[in-house]
């Protein structure tokens, strides 16, 4: 066996794996004990393999990417098991497809989905843990807290549906956007019952990369510090968290908080987005 | 196995693939999601569980295939202003050569190139191995391996072989 033909072969193996000993690189074998120069050239390219393998896998994943994959497939899911007739629900920890909202006010409808025609981007897991938010008294819930000192991912437990929840109004219809059918219930003062309703959402605009975030929504007779903004495209940014922005504003009788994964000008896009004409 | 376990378990390893395969962020997490999503949609086929991954590669690949057959021969290149890239012929500096060096001169090799050669070295498959997944016959497998290392090391400068 020539040089080349050897050479050419042995281009197969992989280092470091005893593919070398393979049989049928027997006579590629055989020829590297003949040649010092051919075998001089297999351990210098079985070198360069090794670190091009080291350096193939040398890849950073986007710090949203996980978030943003489990938002997808949960929207999917939430699709999927409507569009299928799921009937049976699953045990309290588990998500369960959407059930209609209990409806109290005849100007309310349940939470919408609007359909998306892009991509999603940022994404924010809410982790629902237990924080001392209470004040003595009633259960009040602090904004200002919940922003800036809960980790926050969605729970996998379903809205029990004890406060009516809406859009925002002026999140209505915006061709656009995206929420989660899936609604998850927030226990924010580790008391029975939810206080919070939370789902995942994205926005895409033409040519823009979507937004992606997580809104909640609090009755107002629970927040001890209302914000004063009523209109979510005019309400301020706020920075409770690194890497993690947020907007408080009320309307209606909710209080709504948007998180979103990145800087500001993520939920820029987001309020200049709202600001098109919806349906 | 559930969606969101396979999620849990896989995405980085499914997303540098893509990247590897896609050769842009951008187009790497949406192959990702979308790879994800049909995952989600045929999670009934996959028998074991063992074999996630390799199966999930397998559909992050096909979903790749699929969007450039779709697209033509036209291919997007990463373009990073921070790297000046030399002219096709010329070769890289292995001195700087790094994840975004490897990446460019694969963006330049002819996608069945490319493919086998993220294969090996990403996914560290053998050659028959290879020839499965891409369903190709062994011997246009061994020579896509070899024809592309060729390339690769040429662009990399280290082929002083006679």
């Amino acid at each position: 066996m020539d040089c080349q033909t050897a050479l050419e072969q042995l281009d197969c193996v992989r280092p470091n794996s005893g593919d070398l000993e393979l049989p049928e690189f027997a006579e590629a074998r055989a020829h590297l004990t003949e040649c010092a120069a051919c075998q001089a050239e297999f351990d210098r390219r079985q070198q360069f393999d090794t670190e091009i393998g080291r350096i193939a896998a040398d890849v950073p994943v986007p710090a949203t990417l996980r978030m943003s994959l489990l938002a997808a497939v949960s929207d999917s899911v939430a699709e999927f098991a409507e569009s299928s007739s799921a009937a049976e629900g699953q045990a309290a920890e588990t998500h369960r497809e959407t059930q209609p909202r209990p409806v109290t006010d005849g100007a309310r409808s349940p939470l919408k989905r609007a359909r998306l025609a892009a991509s999603l981007s940022a994404c924010l897991l809410i982790a629902a843990v237990s924080v001392a938010l209470w004040k003595p008294g009633p259960a009040q819930l602090s904004i200002a807290t919940i922003q800036s000192g809960l980790e926050l991912r969605l729970p996998r437990v379903t809205f029990d549906g004890t406060f009516p929840v809406d859009l925002p109004p002026s999140w209505i219809g915006h061709p656009g956007l995206r929420v989660s059918e899936t609604l998850s219930g927030l226990d924010l003062d580790g008391r029975d019952g939810h206080d919070g309703a939370a789902a995942y959402f994205a926005f895409s605009a033409r040519r823009a990369a979507p937004v992606r975030g997580i809104l909640v929504a609090l009755p107002v007779d629970r927040v001890s510090d209302l914000p004063t903004a009523t209109d979510f495209r005019r309400a301020p940014v706020a920075y409770p968290q690194t890497g993690v922005v947020s907007i408080a504003w009320q309307e209606g009788d909710l209080v709504y908080l948007c998180f979103v994964a990145g800087d500001t000008t993520l939920l820029e896009r987001l309020q200049r987005g709202m600001t098109g004409t919806a349906a | 196995m559930d969606i969101s376990a396979l999620v849990e378990q896989n995405y980085e390893a499914a997303y540098r693939f893509a990247y590897r395969l896609a050769g842009t962020a951008h187009e790497a997490e949406d192959l990702t999601q979308q790879a994800f999503l049909d995952a989600q949609r045929k999670l009934d086929t996959l028998r074991d569980a063992d074999k996630a991954r390799a199966w999930l590669f397998m559909i992050v690949r096909n979903l790749h295939r699929r969007r450039l057959r779709d697209r033509g021969t036209h291919r997007e290149v990463a373009v990073n202003p921070e790297f000046d890239l030399p002219d096709g012929n010329s070769p890289v500096d292995t001195a700087t050569l790094n994840s975004d060096t490897l990446q460019q001169v694969l963006n330049e090799l002819p996608p069945e190139f490319r493919d086998v050669l993220v294969l090996f070295y990403f996914r560290e498959l053998s050659y028959r191995e290879i020839s499965e997944q891409l369903d190709v016959p062994i011997g246009t497998v061994m020579s896509r391996l070899s024809r592309g290392k060729q390339q690769l090391r040429g662009r990399l400068s280290i082929d002083d072989f006679p």
